[in-house]
């Protein structure tokens, strides 16, 4: 009798358990993490979840190196989560195989739309006249990073344009124990992928609306920009094919003595070197003119999906100030909120003021389907061709133009 | 009921012939058709067919060259290398000793590594600054400088060939080694009592037993090799330059960076074909050695 009360009664708990999701919406959602090993974000989901009874969000994390083709695969095999965060780069190539949710009917109604800086929707849309695709949550700004020590102990000046930047590249390329070898690079180039931004930084292939610029002077400035691997060699040899992980990892153990890249790199490179030991400065004016990747990043949410309204929620929860403050903080990131800017945190940070003073020579790529294939193989292979001397800057540059379809 | 009997074993295979033909016979023949057409996701108004365009594309395209040399290269020293290497270990394990069946685990253990881990950890080995080689190398005066090894075109295919090495030999291992475990001891004894060394059982009763094996081992590893996508793009992306980049990584970037599945496709077929050789060798073999196939 009584064994046959609890057979009746685990059957009824399991019957239960089996419908408590019963009702709630889930939502899958994928992202890339910086700092996979921060429990914020992880975190911040079981918030959400205990705070929205009705709606459970599903994560995925995947590595930066396989998330677009791992996208891609979802997206054209019909089996992609409900949203995600994405890459502005790829607005273009979404846009064009209609898999984004136009959010504007959403954000009419969402009270932190007014928080969010004006200028930023503008580059969150696939064409100037389309609809908004992403709710932002954090911005990077490509700066200069530089061992501030080294600077002082040779008597070095930040560059503040290109000649300066070779100049003081090459003072920095250094046989520290005289036995013939080279034990500290001027510049960490990353030929792999990613190292568009800084390319275009001093070539100034596209221009700070993201267009293209064509002619001797882009010709000229991108073999300039080779030449310091190939003739200058102010570059660690391994720089064709140095990706983010090799030239964070170079700088920080001292292998190199200025890099370019964002806040998100802030926190590990104070860990490694020291706060006495790094400075932050704007970029150097490149060959054409100023310029600095400014990326608003966000979610999206894709056309497929059968719970819009909820995954809206969450990815504008994502957005509202005490998110935002606490990712930015966590990421090192740069917030894209009135309201948490104004924070005394930000404003007396060394790397957010640096990040919001750089935006005024703020650009982007186009937002065309052919970025994504530029960022993703065309880029690293032809440049990498022009850094071996395997290919003529005048060639890449004509491959490009190819590519663009630019005269 | 003669009918009967006679249709009796087809409809006993009826459900795995067509599962084998849902799950492999489909996308083969949907990667053929799509050959022929033109399909760019970013582009989907323009889709259509184009007869043997994408071909002819192929065959004029430069890119298509440099990985049709490199897929030779990679195939042909990793297939040879992993057998030589294989056949060695083989033989080594293939003895009575203590703690023998311990050490032919821990032999295996890189084949049981994920090819990402593989990729990631031998990308790091191979560092131009702070690699553990080069760190070897220059310590046994081998090398007077470190080498960037997955920088340079001469020496990235190579870097990545280590790699595979390392991963892949185990297989030829242990499927060598299970077939010389089959030798009959009566054969090797009657060497043995006629005078045969070492050298001479290997070649003379040990090895045309185990021919079938290895056979079989070398196509399945060479179709496998030529199909490797994830250890070359992890650890160079193909690059630098294309100089590490074979069909296969080709056939990836054009389906899912660029996104033109229809030319992709043509060049999956393509790299078919080229393993349709092996296939063909192999089949020769087996009907010259007078083993059943299967």
């Amino acid at each position: 009798m009584k064994g046959r009360f609890l057979l009746v009664l685990s059957l009824i708990l399991i019957f239960v358990m089996s419908f408590s999701g019963f009702g709630k919406v889930k939502i899958k959602y994928w992202l890339w993490l910086d700092r996979p090993q921060d429990p914020l974000f992880y975190d911040m989901v079981k918030e959400f979840n205990a705070a929205h009874p009705d709606i459970e969000v599903e994560y995925e994390v995947i590595p930066w190196d396989s998330y677009h083709s791992k996208l891609l695969n979802a997206l054209v095999s019909g089996n992609p989560p409900d949203c995600a965060r994405i890459h502005v780069t790829w607005l273009g190539e979404l846009d064009a195989m209609k898999v984004l949710e136009p959010l504007d009917k959403y954000l009419k109604n969402w009270s932190g739309y007014s928080n969010v800086f004006e200028n930023i929707w503008s580059l969150l849309k696939a064409k100037p006249d389309g609809p908004v695709y992403v709710v932002p949550f954090q911005m990077v700004v490509l700066y200069l990073y530089y061992r501030k020590d080294l600077f002082e102990k040779y008597g070095l000046k930040v560059p503040s344009d290109y000649k300066e930047f070779l100049e003081v590249a090459k003072k920095l390329t250094l046989d520290l124990d005289g036995d013939g070898r080279i034990d500290i690079y001027g510049y960490g180039l990353r030929g792999a992928r990613g190292g568009h931004a800084m390319w275009n930084t001093f070539v100034g292939y596209f221009d700070r609306e993201g267009k293209i610029r064509t002619g001797k002077s882009i010709i000229d400035a991108n073999q300039w920009y080779a030449d310091l691997f190939a003739k200058y060699k102010v570059t660690p040899p391994t720089a064709p094919t140095d990706g983010f992980l090799q030239v964070l990892g170079g700088f920080k153990s001292g292998k190199t003595a200025m890099i370019i890249h964002h806040i998100g790199s802030s926190n590990d490179v104070v860990k490694a070197l020291g706060k006495d030991k790094v400075g932050v400065a704007r970029v150097p004016i490149g060959i054409n003119g100023g310029w600095t990747h400014v990326v608003p990043e966000g979610n999206a949410i894709f056309s497929s999906s059968k719970h819009k309204k909820e995954a809206f929620e969450f990815i504008s929860w994502m957005a509202e100030h005490d998110q935002v403050d606490r990712w930015c903080r966590m990421a090192g990131s740069v917030p894209v909120l009135k309201s948490v800017a104004k924070l005394p945190y930000y404003k007396e940070n060394i790397f957010q003021k640096v990040s919001i003073e750089s935006v005024e020579i703020g650009g982007t790529l186009p937002t065309v389907p052919q970025t994504a294939e530029f960022v993703e193989t065309l880029w690293p292979t032809l440049f990498q061709k022009v850094m071996l001397g395997q290919m003529t800057s005048e060639e890449m540059i004509k491959k490009l133009n190819e590519l663009f379809g630019v005269e | 009921m003669k009918t009967r009997k006679k249709f009796v074993p087809f409809l006993l295979i009826l459900p795995a012939l067509l599962t084998i033909s849902l799950i492999i016979m489909y996308p083969i023949i949907y990667s053929i058709v799509l050959s022929f057409k033109r399909w760019i996701l970013t582009k989907p108004w323009d889709k259509g067919f184009v007869g043997f365009a994408n071909y002819l594309r192929a065959f004029n395209d430069q890119s298509f060259w440099i990985s049709v040399k490199n897929t030779i290269i990679w195939v042909f020293w990793l297939v040879i290398l992993e057998l030589i290497l294989g056949m060695i270990s083989a033989l080594l394990l293939d003895r009575r000793k203590p703690f023998i069946n311990v050490i032919r685990g821990i032999v295996l253990l890189p084949w049981v590594f994920p090819s990402i881990l593989t990729a990631l950890m031998w990308v790091w080995l191979l560092d131009g600054n702070y690699g553990v080689i080069n760190d070897l190398l220059f310590k046994m005066g081998l090398i007077k400088d470190y080498i960037p090894w997955l920088a340079r075109p001469n020496t990235a295919l190579y870097g990545i060939i280590m790699a595979a090495l390392w991963q892949g030999t185990p297989f030829f291992t242990i499927m060598i080694l299970a077939a010389l475990q089959t030798v009959p001891n009566e054969l090797i004894e009657s060497a043995l009592i006629d005078g045969a060394g070492a050298f001479h059982r290997f070649i003379y009763v040990k090895f045309p037993w185990i021919a079938p094996s290895v056979y079989i081992t070398t196509l399945l590893r060479t179709i496998w090799i030529a199909n490797y996508v994830e250890i070359i793009y992890i650890m160079t992306g193909g690059g630098p330059g294309e100089s590490s980049q074979t069909l296969a990584v080709y056939t990836f970037k054009k389906a899912y960076i660029s996104l033109d599945f229809g030319y992709a496709s043509a060049l999956s077929v393509i790299l078919i074909l080229f393993l349709l050789i092996p296939v063909f060798f192999y089949v020769k073999l087996l009907r010259k050695t007078g083993a059943d196939v299967s």
